[in-house]
């Protein structure tokens, strides 16, 4: 044992320095891209505009799920033009994925109020979580600041144009099944408001994987119809794969030339208030928020760096070669439309807790 | 040896119980493949423990393995507690300051205590690693690495 | 067809493609190698760079990593005993054993000759069936999914060694851990226990790494010494593992068809292709009882057939824009955005992009090999160092892979849990293969047993594929024992 009494009183003084290593440098280091100490600057930061603040800094953007999806894409597809236009060291995307966007969602909604961490909002599955209050649902996205609308998200009605159904008005009246993933999302959210509006008879199968697996499905034929973004399914529908019946949004949809409106099908009160329901959830499509708190300044120069962006015309070229639709909205408008679409009808209410 | 085979499969056979009584909690859906699955597994189980505690029952009566007291218990397991402890004191060290630091920490003390190496050897291996995830993967690659709850 | 798969091959191979397809297989042999970081992240983390590269420079970056993970991951499973990724799990219980014995050049060599051969052949399949994809995907859908599924199920009784009743003990934990989180069909939680973490159910990178990697690492510690047990061996060369693989062809033919198929079929996922391969392999080389003892047969079989996979994967991504992986997705996802809209477009005015992904999955499959090849010999002589250096660094790296599968810290937590349940399970003789296997099909097996009852009820049976699984998997059950029926009648005689 003597011996090592040598070698542990090195090791003991060397654990005391790697401990205080451990101690300080971390501080420095967990955050590296950050130029000089923050410290000092946010003790003032009346005299630093939101350009100065972003310059240099690496920013977070929150995907809430996991990468190759439609989110994930429109992302990828705006983070260097973001970078540029933020003068950030760089635009990081990040896949937060679980719970259908609920868990990437959460640490989004809890990050610091800085402004460094937006994150894309998949509306069409949040909103309905939020105001069932469904279990594991932390944020409310009433409070989270709005920063620009990158696309509507138009949900379409698809059918095999090989199928027995080719229009709408055949699709109210027959009996027929409906694709779906889970009982939460876009796949599912859709179908239970279009049967809650119009009193279909159509049931829906839970259980398939993705929306790929959806429109498999329709295009097998082993169901009916299937429900989802549009953005998704417009590949398939210029390959004639899939055929769209009809489209929920607020606005016309110039990539769907004579696909109907449902708007104009719901005749009761109820169904149109259903209706009118999704498709402001619709309209308000993929947008991006930052965290609830963060000073007005820096929400606003985030939203004109996005307005510019998604005015850049080689983004636009980009997106219109990878079929992928462009039309911005700034966030004073986004939130008057997200505000709208929390009130969802009793009727879509009872309907989706009844799963 | 024989304790420890059986205490495994008894614990295992106490999850598949469990697992099986949670699912008739279930929708009938959602319970369906739970049990299917389960109640056969918990009828192996309960076989399988049957078996080679009979099995070891006859190799006791031949005296091929003899029962052991605690202290060869000890001889035989105490290795073994060891390491996993190591490896649970890795998963804390991570968890309270991330990957990087923990596992540092971790490295450095597992070369110098566990495997003897010298001082100064431990100390440049640790340095050479953490170098090498930090600029390869966090830096160049932009990883994100457990950044652990203190930090 | 053929003039125009010259001239795509042509514009293929200039300089700026090879330079981006040399920078590519390194990048995917390197990070396939890192445990937990293969698969999916080497796409992910080469898309910042795709945008702003030409679409052929694009194409070839991409494909050359994507098409050679399997291949940098087969070195740690073969090494270490840690899997790369999920399509390199079936290698572990072959090429570990291999390297303890003193043989991992030999083991590499043959699965670096197997990878090679299975991703031309995967290759060949794309192109061959692109033009007829249609029929082909649309004839699976739920019931033959589930009954394809239900044939792996089957390849249990290959992996679960010595004592059949542990491993279907194991087989059937791994299916009900399978189902912890939401289930899919009603919505309800199962097994979560009010966590978020397990919403989503166990994830495959930390189980696996758990099961395999930790596990391993600890019980390297305890006994010491260095992975290869005794003396290297003469023989040890990747030149004999090679020509392995020429002795074998035909089974790595066979297994890199195998792998194609599943890599075909979206929604089947193609991890568990490398399973199905490595029981068809021991089955059909007569070795069945030798399995998981280190024979040549455990490796090719699997190696083959996750490198042939990804070219039965394109199939559908490419011609439908419907990926069948993870790894498609993000593939699918990239190739948006650099302009190329799969479906009738990819196969009509576009077709020598499609052509151009093919010369480079060939390409790069055999570059990535010739790239490993020469580094063999020092690779293997990592089995000779003292374990006592490695396993903390290999146990590192696992974590820093497994916390990749969704950034929280349950991943690790569930990583040492599997770690410890895979060390007594080594230990106590249970298969650990088994509940991998199990775990990965349990899902699929419960998802397309109620999509395929909701759809179409008993009328199932009535399918055309349906009907021949089925008599594929009455075969492989009863096969054996009419088979040594007959023989023993024979003897009698």
């Amino acid at each position: 044992m003597f011996r090592y009494s040598k070698k542990i009183r090195n090791t003991c003084f060397l654990m005391v320095v790697l401990l205080i290593i451990i101690a300080f440098l971390p501080i420095g280091c967990s955050k590296p891209a950050d130029q000089p100490a923050p410290a000092n600057q946010t003790q003032e930061p009346a005299k630093e505009t939101a350009a100065d603040f972003y310059k240099g800094k690496t920013v977070t953007f929150i995907v809430p799920f996991n990468p190759g999806g439609g989110f994930d894409t429109y992302a990828r597809l705006v983070a260097p033009y973001l970078e540029a236009e933020l003068g950030a060291k760089s635009v990081v995307v990040e896949n937060i994925p679980g719970g259908g966007s609920i868990i990437g969602t959460n640490k989004f909604y809890t990050s610091d109020p800085d402004g460094l961490t937006i994150c894309i909002i998949n509306l069409i599955g949040t909103i309905p979580s939020q105001v069932l209050n469904e279990e594991g649902v932390e944020f409310d996205l009433k409070n989270v600041e709005w920063v620009a609308r990158i696309a509507s998200d138009p949900q379409v009605l698809v059918v095999s144009p090989e199928g027995k159904i080719q229009a709408f008005e055949d699709f109210l009246t027959a009996n027929t099944t409906i694709s779906s993933t889970s009982t939460t999302g876009s796949t599912y959210v859709n179908p239970v408001a279009m049967i809650a509006a119009f009193e279909l008879q159509s049931k829906i199968v839970t259980g398939f994987e993705g929306s790929s697996g959806t429109d498999l499905a329709v295009m097998r034929g082993d169901v009916d119809a299937t429900m989802g973004s549009m953005s998704s399914k417009l590949s398939a529908i210029a390959n004639g794969d899939l055929k769209p019946i009809v489209v929920i949004n607020e606005e016309e949809v110039p990539e769907l030339p004579g696909v109907p409106n449902a708007k104009p099908f719901a005749k009761s009160n109820e169904a149109k208030q259903i209706i009118n329901a999704i498709s402001s959830i619709a309209a308000a499509g993929r947008s991006i928020a930052t965290s609830p708190g963060v000073p007005q300044e820096r929400v606003e120069f985030l939203s004109d760096a996005f307005m510019k962006v998604l005015n850049n015309p080689e983004l636009l070229d980009k997106a219109a070669k990878a079929d992928m639709p462009i039309n911005p909205l700034a966030g004073d408008e986004l939130k008057k439309l997200i505000d709208t679409s929390f009130q969802l009808p009793e009727e879509l209410i009872k309907a989706l807790e009844a799963k | 040896m024989g304790k420890e085979k059986n205490i495994f499969a008894i614990v295992l056979l106490l999850i598949l119980i469990i697992m099986v009584l949670l699912a008739f909690g279930f929708n009938k859906f959602a319970a369906f493949m739970p049990l299917v699955i389960g109640i056969p597994a918990v009828i192996l189980a309960a076989v399988n423990i049957f078996v080679e505690f009979k099995h070891d029952k006859e190799a006791e009566q031949k005296g091929l393995e003899k029962t052991s007291s605690k202290f060869s218990w000890w001889v035989a397991h105490g290795d073994e507690l060891l390491i996993w402890f190591w490896v649970l004191g890795l998963v804390i060290l991570v968890g309270m300051i991330g990957v990087l630091w923990g596992g540092g920490t971790f490295l450095f003390l597992f070369l110098l205590f566990k495997s003897k190496q010298k001082l100064h050897i431990s100390l440049l291996i640790t340095i050479i690693f953490m170098l090498a995830i930090y600029t390869f993967l966090f830096n160049v690659l932009s990883l994100k690495l457990y950044p652990g709850i203190l930090l | 067809m053929l003039e125009m798969l010259g001239t795509s091959l042509v514009s293929a191979l200039t300089p700026p493609q090879i330079i981006y397809m040399i920078i590519g297989v390194l990048f995917g042999v390197v990070m396939g190698f890192i445990p937990g970081i293969g698969g999916v992240f080497v796409l992910v983390m080469l898309l910042p760079f795709v945008f702003n590269l030409s679409t052929e420079a694009a194409i070839a970056l991409l494909i050359s990593a994507h098409a050679v993970v399997a291949t940098g991951g087969s070195i740690s499973a073969i090494l270490f005993g840690v899997p790369g990724s999920p399509v390199n799990a079936a290698t572990v219980f072959d090429g570990y054993p291999m390297s303890q014995k003193g043989q991992a050049g030999r083991a590499i060599g043959v699965a670096l000759g197997s990878s090679t051969l299975g991703g031309i052949i995967g290759a060949i399949v794309l192109l061959m069936l692109i033009p007829v994809v249609r029929p082909i995907v649309m004839s699976f859908g739920p019931a033959e999914m589930l009954f394809l599924a239900l044939t792996g199920v089957s390849m249990i009784s290959v992996l679960s060694g010595s004592n059949p009743i542990k491993g279907a003990i194991a087989g059937m934990f791994g299916i009900l851990i399978s189902l912890v989180g939401e289930d899919w069909v009603t919505g309800a939680m199962r097994y979560t226990f009010n966590s978020l973490y397990l919403w989503d159910g166990l994830k495959m990178l930390p189980v696996l790494l758990g099961l395999f990697a930790v596990s391993e690492m600890v019980h390297l510690c305890i006994t010491g010494g260095a992975i290869a047990k005794g003396r290297v061996k003469i023989e040890d060369s990747p030149i004999t593992g090679l020509l392995d693989v020429v002795k074998n062809w035909w089974l790595v033919v066979k297994c890199a068809v195998i792998g194609a198929v599943i890599g075909i079929i979206p929604g089947l996922g193609g991890d568990i292709a490398n399973f199905i391969a490595y029981g068809y392999a021991g089955q059909s080389s007569g070795n069945k009882n030798n399995m998981g003892t280190g024979v040549v047969q455990g490796v090719l079989g699997p190696e083959s057939a996750n490198n042939a996979k990804e070219g039965g994967a394109l199939v559908p991504t490419l011609a439908f824009g419907i990926p069948g992986s993870a790894g498609m997705a993000v593939l699918l996802g990239a190739l948006t955005i650099i302009g190329l809209i799969p479906g009738r477009d990819l196969l009509g005015p576009q077709l020598s992009s499609v052509i151009l992904i093919i010369a480079m999955l060939v390409i790069s499959n055999i570059f990535g090999a010739a790239l490993i090849l020469p580094f063999v010999k020092y690779l293997a002589r990592i089995t000779t160092v003292n374990v006592t250096i490695l396993a903390p660094i290999v146990l590192i790296i696992t974590m820093i892979g497994a916390f990749n599968a969704s950034r929280s810290f349950g991943d690790i937590v569930t990583l040492l849990i599997f770690g410890f349940i895979g060390y007594e399970m080594k230990k106590l003789g249970y298969s650990r293969p088994a509940l991998i296997l199990g775990f990965i099909l349990g899902v699929i097996i419960e998802r397309n047993m109620w999509l395929s009852y909701n759809l179409y009820g008993i009328e199932m049976m009535k399918r055309p594929v349906v009907l021949i699984l089925t008599m594929l998997l009455l075969l492989i059950f009863f096969g054996p024992v009419i088979k040594s029926k007959m023989a023993h009648k024979k003897g009698v005689i």
